[in-house]
C-alpha cells in the first residue's frame, strides 16, 4: 500500500510488525516504509498506535512479530542503544531534555566524551555542543546554562541538535511543536528542514495537519494497528488527509 | 533576555554558601565572650560533625538521583557491631575496616535490589529495612553496650589514623573532606555524575539515553552503605564502644542537612559543596543556640525553624528562577 | 518480576522475624528439659509488663527474670512496650487474658495505671509493681508490693556523693552551679532523679541548676551537645548524667569542653564503657548502678512466694554507688548482670 519516489533508496522498512501490550493488540501487522532524506509525517487518530510504532523503531519496545530492514539489511532493534548505533535518534515527546542539567550534559547524557576513569572532557564537550546547535542554526549563548531557561521552541532545537550530532540517519520526531507558540513551532519546522538538507529522513508524528504539510514530503496515515494510507503531500490537502482519517478508510475525498 | 535568567540560576547554586558565612558571622559575634570561635568549639565541632557528615555525603547524592535512604539510622550501628565482633575476634583493626566496607556496601546493594526491583517508595522501602535492622540488631545485641577500649589501645596507629590530629586540626574533619573531593568529583566531573543528575531530572529521558537509572540508584545505595561502615567505625573507635544507640536520627537530620545546603527533594539538583555546608550549618546553628544560652527546651524549636527558613530561601530562589523562564 | 519480588521480601521479613522471637523464647523453653528433680515453681508462669526496649537497661532485667525462672522451674515471659503507654497497657490486657500466675508491671504513671491493676486484681490475678510505681505508693495504687529502685533516693544519693567530694576539696557552695545532662528531660526517670538532685542541694546550700536537653540517645548528639554546654557555661561545678547515655558521654564532653580530671566534679547512672574510663581517669566521681537484675529476679521470686505463701514484701533493689574503687567487679560483669 505505498507509494514513494521511485528512485531514493528506502532507509527503513517494516514488514508486518505487530505489538501486544497485555491482550491488547496494539500493532497489527503493519507496515512501514521510509526513504532516504525523505520526511514521512505520520497520522492517525488517538490510539491508532503510532506512538508505540515510533517506539518500536527506537528500540523503546521490542516487536513481538515481524521484521526491520534498516538500509538495505534485516536488522534486530532490541534496546534504545541498538538504534542508536544504527543510527536511528528519537526526539521525543516532552521527555527529551532534562531541566536541570545544562544544554552540553543533556546533549551527551549517556554518552559523555571522557577522559581515563569516565572523567568529563569539558571543553570538548562545550565546544561539540555549540556545534551541534548551530548546525541546525540554534544560536543560544553558552552550552552551561540549564535547559529550563530555554523556550519551548529552543529546548526542541536542542533536542534535536543532539539528535544529529550523532549522526543520525533517521530522526524521528514524537510531536514535536506540541504546546509551542506560533513562533516557536516555527522555529522547530526550520530545524527539520535543516534535518532534510542534510539528507537524514525524518518521520514526524503530529496531530496537526498544517504543520505536517509545511516539511513533509509523504503522508501515512495509520489506523486501528495498520497503515491505512501513504501519499505524496503535494498530491492531497489538509481536508483530504482529516476525512481519511475520520473515516478511516482508503479511497474517499482522493 | 537569557542572560538575567542565568544569573538567577547563579544565585541558587551560590546560596548555601551565603548562608553558611551568615550563620558562621551571627554566632561569632553574638555568642556571649565570642565563644563561637573558640579553639574548644570550633575543635569540637570538626571533631564531632564528621560523624554524620560523612552518610550524609552519600545521602545528599543520592537525592539528587530521586531517592531516600532512612535506613541508614540502623546500618550504622549494625556495621559498628560487626567491627565490635571482628575486634573481639582478634582481626587486626586496619582488615576490618577494609573488610567493613563492602559489607556496608552490600547493605546498600540490599536496598537498591528492593527499591529498583518493587519500584515502591524509597521512603517506605528503606524505613522498612532501617525498622528491620534495629530490630535485628537490639535481638543479637541485647542492647549492651560493648566496651573496645582494649582492643583500640594495642593498636595506636588506627586510633590516631581515625580520631587523632593533625596539629590542631582533628583527623574527622579530614577524612571528612577527603571524602567530599572524591566524591565531589565523581559527582560534578564524571561520566556517573551526569547520569545521576540525569536520573533525578528526568528518569524517562535518562533511560531513554541508555542510561540504566536501575544501576545508578542501587549505585548510590552502595555508596551510603560504604559511608555507613567507614563512619560507624570512626565514631566507634572515638566512643570506645559499640553503642547500639549510634546513628538514632541520623536519617532524618541527614535529610534536613542536605536540603539545607539547596538539594531538592524531588532530585535533579544539588551540589556537593551545598550538602558539605548543609551538614555544618545544623551542627552550628544546634552549637551556636546553645552558646548563646538559649532556654533548654527551645534548642529543638530553634533547629526546626532554622531548617524550615533555609528550605523557604532556597525554594522561593528556585520558583522566581522558574517564573522568569516560561 | 516486581510481584515476586515483593512476595519473597514480605515471605522472608516475616520469617526472619519468627526466628527471632524463637530465639527470644529459647531459654525459657530449654528449661522445661530440666532434669528429674521437681523444681519448686514448675508449670506456674509468670509476665512482666514493662515500657522498656531502647536501653541495655532491659535486657539486665531480662537476664535477672530469666535466671530466676531457670533456678524455680517455671516459665516467664517479658513485654516490652518502647515507651509507649498506650503499646504497654494493651501488653497488659492481653498478660491478664492469658490467666498467669501473676504480673509484675510497671507503673510508669500515676492515674493510667489505676483502674487496669484494680480490675487485675478483681479478676483474682496477682499483681505486683516494679521498676517504676505510683509517685503516692500503695496509697496510689493497689498493687500488692513494689520492687525497684527509688529513682529519687538515687538522684539524691549520686548528688550527695559528689558534692560531698566537692565539699572536702573546699568548692564554694553558695556559688556552685549544677549542671543535669538528660536524653529526655521530659521523661519521668530525668525528673524524679532531678527532684533528689535538688534535695541534695537543698542540704549543701547550693541554688543553682539547670537541665540539659542532651538531644536524645544518639552518642554523637548528645556529647555534641554537652561540650557545647560546658564551653558556654564555664561557671558549671557540677554535672551530671540523667541517664545512662548522658553518663557515657560526659567523660569526653568534659575532655572536648577542655576540662582537667576534677575541674568539675560529675557523676551519674549505669555503668556503660565511656562511664568506666571515666571512674578510672577521675574524671567522674561516682555512678549508680541500678541494680536492675534484682528488678527482673526478685519480681519472679516475688510472685512466686506469693503463690506459695501470700507473702508481698516491698523490696528496695536500691541504688549501689560505683567508684574507682570498687569498679573491679562491676566491670566484670558489665553488659550481663550489672
Amino acid at each position: 500500500m505505498s507509494v514513494n519516489n521511485g528512485n531514493s533508496e528506502t532507509m527503513l522498512k517494516m514488514v508486518g510488525i505487530h505489538k501486544w501490550f497485555g491482550k491488547v493488540h496494539v500493532l497489527q501487522g503493519i507496515d512501514f516504509e521510509v526513504n532516504k532524506a525523505e520526511a514521512v509525517g505520520l497520522v492517525g487518530d488517538n490510539g491508532a498506535g503510532k506512538s508505540t510504532l515510533i517506539k518500536v523503531v527506537s528500540g523503546y519496545h521490542r516487536a513481538n512479530r515481524g521484521k526491520i530492514f534498516f538500509e538495505g539489511q534485516e536488522v534486530k532493534i532490541n534496546s534504545t542503544k541498538d538504534a542508536r548505533a544504527l543510527g536511528l535518534e528519537t526526539v521525543y515527546q516532552e521527555q527529551a531534555l532534562a531541566p536541570h542539567l545544562s544544554i552540553a550534559r543533556n546533549i551527551f547524557m549517556g554518552r559523555e566524551p571522557s577522559r581515563s576513569m569516565g572523567f568529563i572532557a569539558k571543553k570538548v564537550m562545550n565546544k561539540e555542543s555549540m556545534g551541534a546547535l548551530t548546525s541546525i542554526g540554534l544560536h543560544l549563548r553558552s552550552p552551561d546554562v540549564p535547559v529550563s531557561t530555554l523556550s519551548g521552541g529552543e529546548r526542541q532545537g536542542v533536542a534535536i541538535a543532539r539528535a544529529i550530532h550523532f549522526e543520525a540517519k533517521l530522526v524521528i520526531l514524537d510531536e514535536p511543536t506540541i504546546a509551542l507558540s506560533v513562533k516557536e513551532v516555527h522555529e522547530v519546522l526550520d530545524f527539520v528542514r535543516e534535518l532534510k538538507n542534510k539528507g537524514i529522513a525524518v518521520i514526524f508524528i503530529t496531530h496537526n495537519l498544517h504543520h505536517i504539510f509545511s516539511i513533509a514530503d509523504r503522508i501515512a496515515v495509520i489506523a486501528h494497528g495498520k497503515l491505512l494510507a501513504s501519499i505524496q503531500t503535494k498530491e492531497t490537502s489538509v481536508d483530504d488527509v482529516s476525512k481519511i482519517i475520520v473515516r478511516g478508510t482508503l479511497g474517499d475525498g482522493d | 533576555m537569557q542572560g538575567k535568567r542565568y544569573r538567577y540560576i547563579q544565585w541558587d547554586a551560590h546560596s548555601s554558601p551565603i548562608a553558611f558565612i551568615v550563620a558562621v558571622l551571627i554566632f561569632a559575634i553574638f555568642t556571649p565572650n565570642h565563644l563561637f570561635i573558640d579553639p574548644r568549639n570550633l575543635g569540637s565541632l570538626a571533631k564531632l560533625t564528621p560523624d554524620i557528615g560523612i552518610v550524609a555525603l552519600g545521602i545528599g547524592i543520592l537525592m539528587i538521583c530521586g531517592e531516600f535512604d532512612l535506613s541508614i539510622a540502623s546500618v550504622l550501628p549494625f556495621c559498628s557491631y560487626i567491627f565490635t565482633m571482628f575486634f573481639k575476634a582478634g582481626l587486626n583493626p586496619f582488615a576490618g575496616l577494609l573488610l567493613l566496607l563492602p559489607i556496608g556496601a552490600v547493605f546498600g546493594l540490599l536496598n537498591g535490589i528492593i527499591v529498583v526491583g518493587t519500584g515502591l517508595p524509597s521512603f517506605i522501602i528503606t524505613l522498612s529495612m532501617m525498622m528491620f535492622w534495629r530490630g535485628l540488631l537490639y535481638g543479637i545485641s541485647r542492647m549492651m553496650p560493648i566496651s573496645i577500649l582494649s582492643y583500640v589501645s594495642k593498636h595506636p596507629g588506627f586510633e590516631k589514623m581515625l580520631t587523632g590530629q593533625l596539629g590542631p586540626i582533628p583527623m574527622q574533619i579530614i577524612w571528612f573532606l577527603g571524602f567530599a573531593v572524591v566524591l565531589g568529583f565523581m559527582l560534578h566531573r564524571n561520566k556517573f555524575g551526569n547520569w545521576i543528575y540525569a536520573t533525578g531530572s528526568n528518569p524517562q529521558a535518562a533511560r531513554a539515553m541508555g542510561i540504566s537509572i536501575g544501576l545508578v540508584k542501587t549505585i548510590c545505595y552502595m555508596i551510603i552503605g560504604a559511608l555507613c561502615a567507614f563512619a560507624s567505625v570512626m565514631q566507634s573507635v572515638r566512643l570506645g564502644s559499640f553503642a547500639a544507640t549510634q546513628g538514632i536520627g541520623f536519617e532524618l537530620k541527614a535529610i534536613a542537612a542536605v536540603v539545607v545546603g539547596g538539594t531538592s527533594l524531588r532530585g535533579g539538583v544539588g551540589r556537593m559543596l551545598g550538602i558539605c555546608l548543609g551538614v555544618f550549618i545544623i551542627q552550628i546553628v544546634e552549637n551556636g543556640l546553645i552558646l548563646m544560652q538559649v532556654p533548654v527546651f527551645g534548642v529543638e524549636t530553634f533547629i526546626g525553624v532554622a531548617v524550615v527558613v533555609f528550605v523557604i530561601l532556597n525554594t522561593a530562589v528556585r520558583r522566581r528562577v522558574a517564573r522568569e523562564s516560561d | 518480576m516486581k510481584r515476586t519480588l515483593t512476595l519473597l521480601i514480605i515471605i522472608s521479613l516475616i520469617v526472619s522475624f519468627g526466628l527471632l522471637m524463637g530465639c527470644d523464647r529459647k531459654p525459657a523453653e530449654e528449661v522445661a528439659a530440666a532434669p528429674e528433680v521437681t523444681k519448686p515453681g514448675e508449670g506456674m508462669y509468670f509476665r512482666l509488663v514493662t515500657h522498656g526496649g531502647d536501653d541495655p537497661f532491659w535486657a539486665v532485667v531480662q537476664q535477672g527474670m530469666r535466671d530466676a525462672a531457670e533456678e524455680l522451674g517455671c516459665r516467664a515471659d517479658i513485654d516490652l512496650a518502647g515507651g509507649d503507654l498506650s503499646n504497654q497497657q494493651k501488653k497488659f490486657e492481653e498478660a491478664v487474658a492469658s490467666k498467669p500466675d501473676g504480673i509484675a508491671v510497671v507503673i510508669n504513671d500515676n492515674t493510667a495505671w489505676d483502674k487496669p491493676v484494680a480490675d487485675a486484681l478483681a479478676a483474682g490475678i496477682t499483681v505486683i509493681g516494679i521498676n517504676n510505681d505510683d509517685t503516692e505508693g500503695p496509697a496510689g495504687n493497689q498493687r500488692l508490693c513494689y520492687i525497684g529502685q527509688n529513682e529519687r533516693r538515687a538522684g539524691y544519693m549520686i548528688a550527695f556523693k559528689v558534692f560531698s567530694e566537692g565539699k572536702a576539696k573546699g568548692v564554694n557552695m553558695a556559688k556552685a552551679h549544677v549542671a543535669m545532662a538528660a536524653e529526655v528531660p521530659g521523661a519521668a526517670y530525668a525528673t524524679v532523679r532531678a527532684a533528689g538532685v535538688k534535695d541534695a542541694m537543698k542540704e549543701f546550700g547550693i541554688k543553682s541548676f539547670e537541665m540539659i536537653d542532651a538531644g536524645g540517645l544518639e552518642m554523637t548528639t548528645v556529647e555534641s551537645r554537652q561540650t557545647s554546654y560546658l564551653v558556654a557555661h564555664p561557671e558549671t561545678t557540677f554535672m551530671f548524667g540523667a541517664g545512662g547515655i548522658c553518663t557515657d558521654r560526659l567523660t569526653s564532653s568534659l575532655k572536648n569542653a577542655g576540662k582537667k580530671p576534677g575541674e568539675v566534679l560529675a557523676g551519674g547512672f549505669d555503668a556503660a564503657p565511656g562511664t568506666v574510663e571515666g571512674l578510672k581517669t577521675d574524671f567522674l566521681v561516682a555512678s549508680i548502678d541500678q541494680q536492675q537484675y534484682l528488678q527482673g529476679y526478685y519480681a519472679v521470686y516475688t510472685l512466686y512466694l506469693y503463690n506459695k505463701f501470700g507473702l508481698t514484701p516491698n523490696i528496695d533493689t536500691g541504688g549501689y554507688l560505683i567508684t574507682k574503687d570498687n569498679l573491679g567487679l562491676i566491670e566484670e560483669l558489665s553488659g550481663t548482670y550489672r
